[in-house]
């Protein structure tokens, strides 16, 4: 990977906490990643590692009280994000930076038509004139291959079906053509089939437009189709980091081999899974050390002390943070 | 599957299930404008210590599938016959009799669950339901025994649901299902909402009663990988009707029916190496509604294969009985299987 | 392609390890229970703490009114017309009435039929609207169309106006005939909270499960629905508390409702509206006792209320 002297969005030692009556809560602890032009970057984890709320604080959409960023910097091409006014952020959300929600029916406004929505991007953002948005919105409606774009543009959200919903949901974040766009969860909302839809989709756009894609999910079978590099988080931490092929060969952190090991998968037909024991912590107990320690099958005494750096493993730029990083890397994968 | 199941009466069978839900209209004189055909002439059959999976997307009517073959609702035409009997003819207190041989496992635990009982109480709820399946001097050992059998910590059951992890609840669920030894286990998407990383635990543990305790079971599913890892036979569903019947192998395989086909195309696979091999087999468009069917073939406005025929003639009936039954005027070709890593 | 074979065989006929078990202590600092947070939000909050006090202190009134004024007045019940409407003064703080009487004393007497006419009415209201909620939410059909018929009808009654008519139709009533008619014209709330909340609630998934079981419709009431169902209906009852006690007062005030020898706030402001200008303060105790406690009861239900509405947090 040739390194840039700014990647188009990059994340250092990100830490976000939520202060409430019951105490504080360490949502991100510590999250780094480089995003690139053109590329798909994949933010693993399950439920409660954190991956929603990063992508949250770097959109600057968390509300402080109760969350706080206490830590890190998030730059869109070396401007730092954290450090702007509201204002400004404001300014970059939705022109070079913006969001594709899990669910497009309470992400869109049920009270206006689609077309309403799509057109006052271009009349918030660029002062288009009425006439001209709504053309614009067409367009952008039919470059995401919504059928009978000039019909529909009139039609209200709950009028589309839940995939064309999402396509209503990414022509509405690719209006001012962002450099980078988040997507949370795009497709676990939708059916396989139409989830296989929208991720064609959002690769031919990313092909269109060289956007940076940073995807959100938990699921290891989306991440391995659209994913170049991707980035596990656990307990919001990150816990490993490699292209995709590197890591779904070579898994350097026993968690991403667990989840490897235990999903079901259909080209492995009657093949017996190895769960991972446990269940992943709350926020609001994370276990000291290394935080998969309690369900780790390697674990040894000082892994529930000792926080394990992330360390890189291979030239290719392959990191892990574990204390046993090359055994696991270099484990024959069963 | 044993050659003695094949020959012994089904554990379960549904003949022409249908069930219409009707759309009226009009607010003081309610008259019928339509129905939703949720699930329109069904037949399958599962036997003694068998798995049966049935895939389908949302929409597709399996969940009231799940319902109409637990008798928790009544169908519109068809019958069900559990080990025999037929439950929709059944007086109160012999259709309760028959629920100690069929249960379910619902899908959210953290719904499932009264929040304001402990586990004790969840679990030992059956006995109580049923005085008669176990002396009241034994129904706290049994407890006990059941959340051992599921792997929970018995010396946790005075703990109220919320205490749990979502696998754990999952647990619990399985515990009081089990608790009256039933025959048949109607699983609905049991594993879809928990966290990735405890998914195997729980298919792990559904897979070890089925072989222990001899249990007959049904798997609904959206997930193809989960159903090909539990099932012995599976059922794929689409708009309230049953396409394609089969082995694992035969629908993994050997699929014949293009939806199908085109599931196990879009089914993602957590393997970069195999990125993006079945665009071809991809379907456009979504599913119709349920309120109105496409005439013909219910599949014909997505099947890349539809013809002239495809538009007029209903699609055929999937008979149980017969090797890899397929409701498709033109089957995919089975001598070319499906490119496999 | 035999490589799928292979694998498929091997997992038919290896024994597999038993499954491993999940005893890993249940999380302990767990998602807590809606009503554990509502309890600490209760506890946090001074208003509750103020009108929890102020209820007890009317309680106490109410069940041993003579100890009280006993403790805080010199003479207690003694009356002696040459103390008409006298103000307030060392031994007796409220001054006196217009019979003479030691004006504390019959404040803290008329506190006994406000709690009594706000508890009864609400009991009884509480009764009805459990009883019928559940019974209309889970069975629907012909019964939840007539109730719910019934229901509109009598919510369309103005309380008020509605008990005025009826108790001036029979003049010679107790606290009992009110309590009754209070209940008549105020159950409607209620029921009609509860039966949307039975009706959400009847398809829970835990009551599918235990449908899934066997069991019988009273137990599914009972043990799964009722216990889910009542938290909101609650909330309600408490709020009703106090308007139930305004309501009383003011059917005293207006003369159609307790009538003299009774003692009570409502007739004690009644008697006092015409010497307000002169002796403010014998409309100023029974006003300030009865607005603290209908007011207690709203704060009470209000914070019961944001406590329990998870929507709010």
């Amino acid at each position: 990977m040739s390194p840039d002297a700014h990647p188009l969005l990059e994340v250092e030692d990100l830490c976000v906490e939520f202060r409430t009556r019951r105490g504080t809560i360490r949502a991100v602890n510590g999250l780094s990643y480089a995003l690139h032009e053109g590329e798909t970057l994949a933010l693993l984890g399950e439920s409660g590692s954190g991956k929603s709320v990063a992508a949250q604080a770097v959109m600057g959409l968390l509300d402080t009280p109760p969350a706080h960023i206490t830590r890190g910097a998030v730059r869109l091409r070396g401007d730092d994000l954290l450090a702007m006014s509201p204002e400004g952020h404001r300014q970059v959300r939705g022109t070079r930076l913006s969001m594709i929600f899990q669910d497009a029916l309470t992400a869109l406004n049920p009270v206006l038509s689609v077309g309403d929505q799509l057109a006052e991007m271009y009349r918030v953002h660029q002062g288009t004139g009425r006439k001209a948005a709504f053309a614009r919105a067409v367009a952008l409606m039919d470059r995401v291959r919504i059928p009978a774009a000039a019909r529909r543009v009139h039609d209200y959200p709950h009028q589309f079906s839940g995939g064309m919903r999402q396509r209503v949901m990414i022509a509405m974040a690719l209006a001012l053509d962002p450099e980078v766009v988040i997507a949370d969860e795009p497709t676990t909302a939708l059916d396989v089939t139409v989830q296989a839809q929208i991720m064609r989709l959002l690769k031919q756009l990313q092909g269109e437009t060289r956007m940076g894609l940073l995807l959100i999910t938990h699921d290891l079978g989306v991440v391995a189709e659209a994913a170049d590099r991707i980035t596990v988080m656990y307990a919001g931490r990150t816990v490993e980091s490699a292209s995709a092929e590197d890591l779904y060969a070579r898994p350097g952190h026993p968690y991403t081999r667990g989840l490897l090991d235990s999903v079901p998968r259909l080209d492995r037909l009657g093949k017996s899974l190895v769960p991972i024991t446990g269940a992943p912590p709350l926020p609001s107990s994370v276990p000291a050390g290394c935080a998969f320690h309690p369900r780790c099958p390697r674990a040894e005494p000082r892994c529930g002390s000792e926080a394990p750096p992330f360390r890189t493993l291979s030239p290719a730029g392959h990191r892990s943070a574990c204390h046993f990083a090359e055994e696991v890397h270099h484990a024959p994968v069963g | 599957m044993l050659p003695s199941a094949e020959t012994a009466p089904p554990l379960l069978r549904a003949t022409a299930l249908t069930r219409h839900f009707p759309i009226t209209t009009g607010v003081l004189r309610k008259h019928r404008t339509g129905a939703v055909r949720a699930v329109d002439g069904v037949d399958l059959t599962v036997h003694r210590a068998e798995t049966l999976g049935i895939v389908g997307e949302s929409g597709c009517g399996k969940s009231t599938l799940a319902s109409l073959l637990m008798a928790l609702d009544q169908p519109t035409a068809g019958t069900v016959t559990i080990d025999g009997q037929d439950p929709f003819s059944l007086s109160g207190r012999e259709l309760r009799t028959l629920r100690r041989r069929v249960q379910m496992v619902l899908q959210d635990p953290y719904t499932s669950l009264n929040p304001r009982m402990t586990a004790g109480q969840i679990v030992g709820e059956p006995f109580a339901i049923h005085p008669e399946a176990v002396p009241k001097a034994d129904r706290g050992r049994r407890v006990a025994e059941l959340l051992e059998t599921v792997g929970l910590d018995p010396s946790h059951r005075d703990r109220y649901p919320h205490q749990f992890s979502g696998g754990q609840r999952q647990r619990l669920g399985i515990a009081r299902a089990l608790a009256l030894g039933p025959r048949l286990l109607l699983c609905d998407e049991p594993v879809s909402a928990l966290d990735v990383s405890v998914q195997a635990q729980v298919l792990n543990l559904l897979q070890d009663l089925r072989r222990d305790l001899r249990l007959a079971c049904v798997f609904i599913s959206h997930d193809l990988a989960v159903v090909q890892h539990l099932c012995d036979r599976i059922a794929v569903m689409y708009l309230g009707k049953i396409v394609e019947t089969g082995t694992r192998e035969q629908i993994y395989t050997t699929p014949r029916h293009p939806y199908t086909r085109a599931l196990l195309a879009a089914a993602p696979v957590p393997d970069p190496g195999r990125r993006a091999p079945d665009d071809a087999h991809l379907l456009e468009g979504d599913l119709p509604s349920p309120a109105s069917p496409p005439s013909g073939c219910r599949f014909r406005t997505r099947c890349p294969h539809a013809r002239e025929q495809c538009l007029t003639e209903p699609e055929l009936r999937t008979r149980d009985g017969a090797d890899h039954p397929t409701a498709c005027h033109f089957p995919l070709d089975t001598t070319t299987r499906r490119t496999n890593a | 392609m035999t490589d799928t074979a292979r694998t498929l065989e091997a997992a038919g006929e290896a024994a597999e390890p038993p499954a491993p078990p999940d005893t890993a202590p249940p999380p302990s600092q767990e998602r807590a229970s809606l009503s554990k947070d509502a309890w600490l939000e209760l506890r946090a909050r001074p208003t509750v703490w103020a009108a929890v006090v102020t209820l007890l202190l009317m309680t106490a009134m109410a069940l041993a009114p003579g100890v009280l004024t006993s403790l805080l007045t010199e003479g207690g019940d003694h009356c002696d017309l040459a103390d008409s409407k006298l103000g307030p003064s060392a031994g007796h703080p409220f001054g006196f009435d217009l019979q003479g009487c030691d004006y504390l004393a019959q404040v803290i007497r008329g506190t006994r039929p406000s709690l009594i006419a706000g508890l009864a009415v609400t009991a009884a209201s509480l009764l009805i609207a459990v009883v019928l909620g559940l019974l209309c939410g889970f069975y629907g059909g012909w019964l939840d169309a007539l109730v719910s018929r019934v229901t509109d009808v009598f919510f369309g009654l103005p309380f008020v106006l509605g008990a005025t008519v009826i108790l001036v139709a029979f003049p010679d009533h107790g606290l009992g005939a009110m309590i009754l008619v209070l209940t008549v014209l105020g159950w409607t709330t209620m029921t009609r909270i509860m039966r949307s909340q039975v009706i959400a609630l009847a398809d829970a998934d835990y009551v599918r499960a235990a449908r899934m079981l066997g069991a019988r419709p009273a137990r599914l009431m009972v043990r799964h629905i009722l216990p889910n169902a009542i938290t909101p209906v609650i909330v309600v009852a408490m709020l009703n508390v106090g308007a139930v006690i305004s309501g009383e007062a003011t059917l005293d005030f207006l003369g159609v409702g307790l009538q003299y020898p009774e003692v009570s706030w409502g007739l004690q402001l009644n008697a006092a509206q015409a010497f307000v200008l002169d002796h403010p303060h014998l409309l100023f105790f029974p006003a300030l006792f009865l607005s603290a406690t209908v007011l207690s009861f709203i704060l009470l239900g209000d914070a019961a209320r944001d406590a329990f509405d998870p929507r709010l947090k």
